[in-house]
Formats: C-alpha cells, sequence, structure tokens
C-alpha cells in the first residue's frame, strides 16, 4: 500500500503543491503573497499534466528516422500545458497590474486594510 | 452555399478578428470602430442563426477546425443545445454592444473606450467559442478568453468609475483563477481515466473507464462541479457577483449577467448530460447535494436582495437567485426540468438585460442607483421604465409574461420528479422576488417624485432596451418558438 503510494509520488507532490498554493491564496492578506498562491497552484497542476504523460525510459515525442523500439512521452499533455502556461501568464500579468493600481490608490498591498480604506472613504 | 460549412467557426472567428482590429483602428481611424464592432457581432448573429436553422433542419453539425479528424483535432459540435446558446448569446449580445455603442461614450474614459469595445468582444467571442466547441480542453481555452475579458471589463470605465473597481475586479480575479484551476484539474483527471479530450469520445470511453478508476472520475467531476459553480455564481460562490456588478459599467453587467453566467451555467449541463452522463451523474450523490445548494441559492439571492438599497445590488443577488433557477431544473434529472432551465436561460437574459441596461440608462441620465432617489421616473422615462416594469413583473411570474413560462415548466420538472420540497421552494421564492421587484416598481411609478427633470435616453441605448422589454412580452407569448429546439435539445440528452 504505502510502497504502491510512493511508486506515485509524482501525484503526492503536485497535490501537496496544489494545498500549499490554495491555503497561501485563501489565507495570505498581502495580495502579492496571494498571487504567488495562485502561481504555485498553476505550476502544481502543470506538474501533473506533464508527469500524467510521462513514461519511464521515454523520449522526448520527435521521431527519430530508423531507430525503433524508441518509447515516446506523450506529448499531448505537454501541448495542453503550453497552452495553460500562457493562460497563467496573462492571468498574472493582469493581477499583477490591478495590483500595482490597488497600491497606487491605497499606499498598501494588505487586502483587508484596502477594505478598510475603501469603507471608510464611502 | 460552401460558405455555410464553415459557420460554426465563424461564429466565433468574426467577433476575435473584430476585437483585435478595434484597438488599431481606435488609434487610426475611430469613426470605424463602432461599425466594424456591431457589424461582427450582427454577422455572429445571422450566422448562428442560419447555423440553427440548418440543425433544426438536418440535424446536429460537426466541423472539423483546419479538416483535423475528431478524436484528434478540435471538432466544433453544433447540436441542437449549441445552436440555441450560440442564438442567446450572439442575439443578446449583439443588443447590448449597440446599447454600449452611446453608454461608453459618457461613461467610460476616451483612452479604455476602444480596449473596451476589444474586451467585450473578446467575451462574445469566448462565450460563444464555449458554446459550439465539442473538446474539453477547447472549452477551457474559451472559458479562459471569456474569464480574462470578463475580469478587465470590470474597472475599464477608467477615471470615470467607481473607487473600489481594481478591489472588485480582483477579487473576480482571485475567485475565477481558483475555478480555472479546479476545472483544468478536472479535465487533467478526465484525460487520465479516457486518453480522450474530444467530447463525443470522452463520452463514448466513460463507461469502460469507470469499471477501472472509479473514484478518479467521481473525482473529475467535483472538479469541474466546484469550478463552473463558482465561474456561475452559485451561492455559497457567489460572492465576486455583486462587487463586480457594483463597479463595472452597466453594460458588462448586462453581458456579464445576461451571457458569461448562463454560458458557465450550459457548460455544466453540457459535462452532466453529454460527456459524463446523466444517469451516472446522479448516482454519485453530487446531483442531490448540487440541487440542495441550488435551492438555497434560489431562497438565499432574494432575501438579500430584499435587504439592499442599490439598484444594482438588488439585480445582482437577484441573478444569484434565478441561475439557482437554471442548476435546479438541470439536476432535477426530468424532461421538464431541463427544459424549464434551458428556457429560463433565454429568458433571464432578456428579463436580466432589460432591467439592467434600463438602469444603466438612468445611469447615464442622472447618475443615481438608490432606489429612493428613484421616484417619479414612470413619468420622466416612460419607455425605459416601462420595459424595466415589464422585466420585473415578468420576473415576479406574472402570467403571461416570459418567467411565468419558464418557472412554469420547471414547476412541472420538480412535481415529476416527485421533490415537492423545490416546488415549494420555487414558489416561495417567486413570492420573495415580488417583494422587491413590487417594491422598486412601487418607487418608480407610485412614489410621488424627486426624480428631477430627465428625459429618455438617446435611441441606440432606447431601442435594445425596448426590444428587450417587449421580448419579456413576446418570449412569453411565443415561448412555444424557443420551445421547439429546447425540446429537441432535450430528448438528445438522452432523459
Amino acid at each position: 500500500m504505502i510502497h504502491e503510494a510512493l511508486s506515485q509520488y509524482n501525484y503526492i507532490v503536485s497535490s501537496t503543491l496544489f494545498l500549499i498554493g490554495l491555503y497561501t491564496m485563501i489565507t495570505r492578506r498581502n495580495l502579492l503573497k496571494k498571487i504567488i498562491g495562485l502561481n504555485i497552484m498553476d505550476t502544481s497542476v502543470f506538474l501533473f499534466f506533464i508527469s500524467m504523460g510521462s513514461v519511464e525510459g521515454g523520449r522526448a515525442p520527435i521521431v527519430i528516422p530508423g531507430a525503433e523500439d524508441v518509447v515516446y512521452v506523450n506529448p499531448l499533455p505537454q501541448a495542453l500545458i503550453l497552452t495553460a502556461i500562457v493562460v497563467a501568464v496573462s492571468v498574472t500579468a493582469f493581477a499583477l497590474a490591478l495590483t500595482i493600481r490597488l497600491y497606487e490608490d491605497y499606499g498598501t498591498l494588505d487586502a483587508d486594510r484596502i477594505r478598510e480604506l475603501r469603507e471608510r472613504g464611502t | 452555399m460552401s460558405i455555410n460549412r464553415h459557420f460554426p467557426v465563424l461564429i466565433v472567428v468574426a467577433p476575435l478578428l473584430a476585437s483585435y482590429l478595434a484597438p488599431m483602428l481606435w488609434r487610426w481611424q475611430r469613426r470605424l470602430v463602432k461599425p466594424i464592432v456591431l457589424s461582427a457581432a450582427a454577422l455572429s448573429f445571422s450566422m448562428s442563426l442560419s447555423t440553427a436553422l440548418q440543425v433544426l433542419r438536418s440535424g446536429p453539425v460537426s466541423y472539423h477546425v483546419g479538416s483535423w479528424e475528431p478524436p484528434w483535432g478540435i471538432e466544433l459540435y453544433v447540436d441542437y443545445l449549441s445552436a440555441y446558446m450560440a442564438v442567446v448569446v450572439t442575439a443578446v449580445g449583439l443588443l447590448i454592444l449597440i446599447y454600449a455603442t452611446e453608454y461608453a461614450e459618457k461613461l467610460v474614459d476616451e483612452k479604455n473606450r476602444g480596449l473596451f469595445f476589444t474586451l467585450a468582444l473578446l467575451l462574445i467571442a469566448g462565450l460563444t467559442g464555449m458554446v459550439v466547441t465539442g473538446d474539453v480542453f477547447n472549452l477551457f481555452v474559451f472559458l479562459e478568453i471569456a474569464s480574462l475579458a470578463s475580469y478587465a471589463l470590470v474597472p475599464i470605465a477608467g477615471k470615470k468609475g467607481s473607487k473600489g473597481r481594481f478591489e472588485a475586479s480582483f477579487r473576480y480575479l482571485y475567485m475565477g483563477a481558483i475555478a480555472s484551476t479546479f476545472i483544468l484539474i478536472g479535465i487533467g483527471l478526465a484525460y487520465m481515466a479516457t486518453g480522450t479530450l474530444n467530447m463525443a469520445d470522452m463520452a463514448r470511453l466513460l463507461p469502460e473507464a469507470r469499471q477501472e478508476y472509479p473514484r478518479l472520475i467521481v473525482a473529475s467531476l467535483g472538479f469541474f462541479i466546484v469550478g463552473f459553480s463558482i465561474k456561475c455564481a452559485l451561492f455559497p460562490l457567489h460572492l465576486w457577483l455583486p462587487d463586480a456588478y457594483a463597479h463595472a459599467p452597466m453594460p458588462v453587467n448586462a453581458l456579464s449577467s445576461g451571457l458569461t453566467i448562463k454560458v458557465m451555467a450550459y457548460a455544466m449541463i453540457r459535462l452532466f448530460y453529454s460527456v459524463f452522463g446523466i444517469g451516472f451523474v446522479s448516482g454519485t450523490g453530487l446531483l442531490s447535494a448540487l440541487q440542495v445548494i441550488a435551492g438555497t441559492a434560489i431562497i438565499v439571492g432574494s432575501l438579500l436582495a430584499i435587504t439592499q438599497n442599490d439598484v444594482i445590488r438588488i439585480l445582482a443577488y437577484s441573478s444569484v437567485s434565478q441561475i439557482g433557477y437554471i442548476i435546479l431544473g438541470a439536476t432535477l434529472v426530468t424532461k421538464d426540468g431541463l427544459a424549464g432551465s434551458l428556457l429560463h436561460i433565454l429568458h433571464h437574459s432578456v428579463m436580466k438585460g432589460a432591467m439592467l441596461l434600463a438602469v444603466g440608462a438612468v445611469i447615464y441620465k442622472t447618475g443615481k442607483r438608490d432606489i429612493r432617489d428613484y421616484r417619479g421616473l414612470g413619468k420622466r422615462m416612460p419607455y425605459t421604465m416601462g420595459a424595466f416594469s415589464i422585466a420585473a413583473l415578468s420576473m415576479v411570474g406574472i402570467p403571461p409574461l416570459t418567467g411565468f413560462v419558464s418557472k412554469w415548466i420547471l414547476l412541472l420538472g420538480t412535481v415529476e420528479a416527485k421533490s415537492y420540497a423545490f416546488t415549494f421552494v420555487i414558489l416561495a421564492s417567486s413570492l420573495l422576488n415580488a417583494v422587491y421587484y413590487f417594491r422598486l416598481i412601487n418607487y418608480i411609478h407610485f412614489k410621488g417624485e424627486t426624480a428631477g427633470e430627465v428625459d429618455e435616453a438617446p435611441p441606440a441605448m432606447l431601442i435594445p432596451i425596448i426590444i428587450l422589454g417587449l421580448g419579456a412580452i413576446f418570449l412569453g407569448v411565443l415561448a412555444g418558438l424557443p420551445l421547439t429546439i429546447i425540446w429537441k435539445a432535450v430528448a438528445s440528452a438522452g432523459l
């Protein structure tokens, strides 16, 4: 049982990273830390996809002419994750842009403090 | 004739292309922006309509992007449900864009105006893409296009917007990003179990995969449900919605309430009925949990709406309640339930669209959004407020208006499912709706005069409001029209 679980360590690592990221997003008040948490969470999903498609002893999926008996890793998850990385970068960029504007407006990165300032202001 | 064949992809490409042209033209040929934006939306609408008619005539259409055969290539699959949703999205989207051309003139910063149209078209392109795609990962990509556009649309008003706009946008992004990650994991787990991303292929392979990896597939379904529940603002995951509405320009709210959250609910329905199979989904127990959550959403959304004085927040919480109806209908697993849910997607888009745009017209004219300042507006802006009141009455469920028809079919669905608790929930919620909508109507028409000197908004804004207001009447009387395609969609969903 334990041995079986340990042989699937890639999933354990990615779910741990996922939980770390989600926990950071929910509990941290600093906007930058929230964004870092988001990125950890995204990375865990990338790891999950890439490791899902890997084959032990597999090569990069580029066909070598003449070579036989070559095991390739599954290229599809890698292609998907390239797209997912682009999405994650755009989300991060937009979140950082918002953070800059929030900092300009309120002079703090603390989410609770920003809410306090806004409620007092209006 | 042969261009017909490419309509499924062109529905998405037309707004996408125009969205990239808009900011460039805004720099060099400013007067061309509006015609290009509107004609792209109109083109997309007419192509959806033509595709829908074709689907009604000769059955579902499959389009292979780049001529790659599915399941390897990306397949666009327009069946009855997709065709119906595509028409709803593009039609309501077109009306909102017409309205927005005038609204943005006054209430969006000049330097953001070109970007406003870019993002609005990107949102529509993403949503139509989600509707027509037959590929799960493609669904995710379009979902992200739509989501990023809608996060960025919240603070688009610039200096003319309210102070909390960046915070509202950040909160929306923060919850939306968590939801997207959940959905991506759901896709990953489903791909692990089946080795395919094509929806039809996945549906074919899932029963076999269920034998081998029962828990994996339930986990995948769970991730999808949580992700899409956040995206469609299902209580208690609705927290981003009221804030986003309070700070975004009104056409953006109309797009969000009328289209975005509906398409997210559609995605959930699509996954339940066309991918996982409703028999399996209801066997996991997740569906009955979702029913209870949706029932709670209906009641709590209405209760929260009653406590508000800000018109926009009243309408926002009302949307939270209405999305409950749609999810409840979809999870009843009865013919009437699903049909009522699908019909409510259209009806709520029209009613809420009319109301949000009408409130937008008042804000355009007076800048007021507290209900107590709306006294006497019924005389000052008779057409706008007439459309608003019809939509409000329709929302309460006065026959023969639209809201009545879809709620009636939903009621039949709950009876058919023998879930009498939910029959009671729908009836009780109609009473709660009456409390806050009659309050709005009362302030607008029968409470003296505080509105001051205002008149109707310009025609570009008034006409979409009137069309949607009339829609709230005629789609109720002529509900048979959308129902022809809905019944076919329900029949092909395997109920």
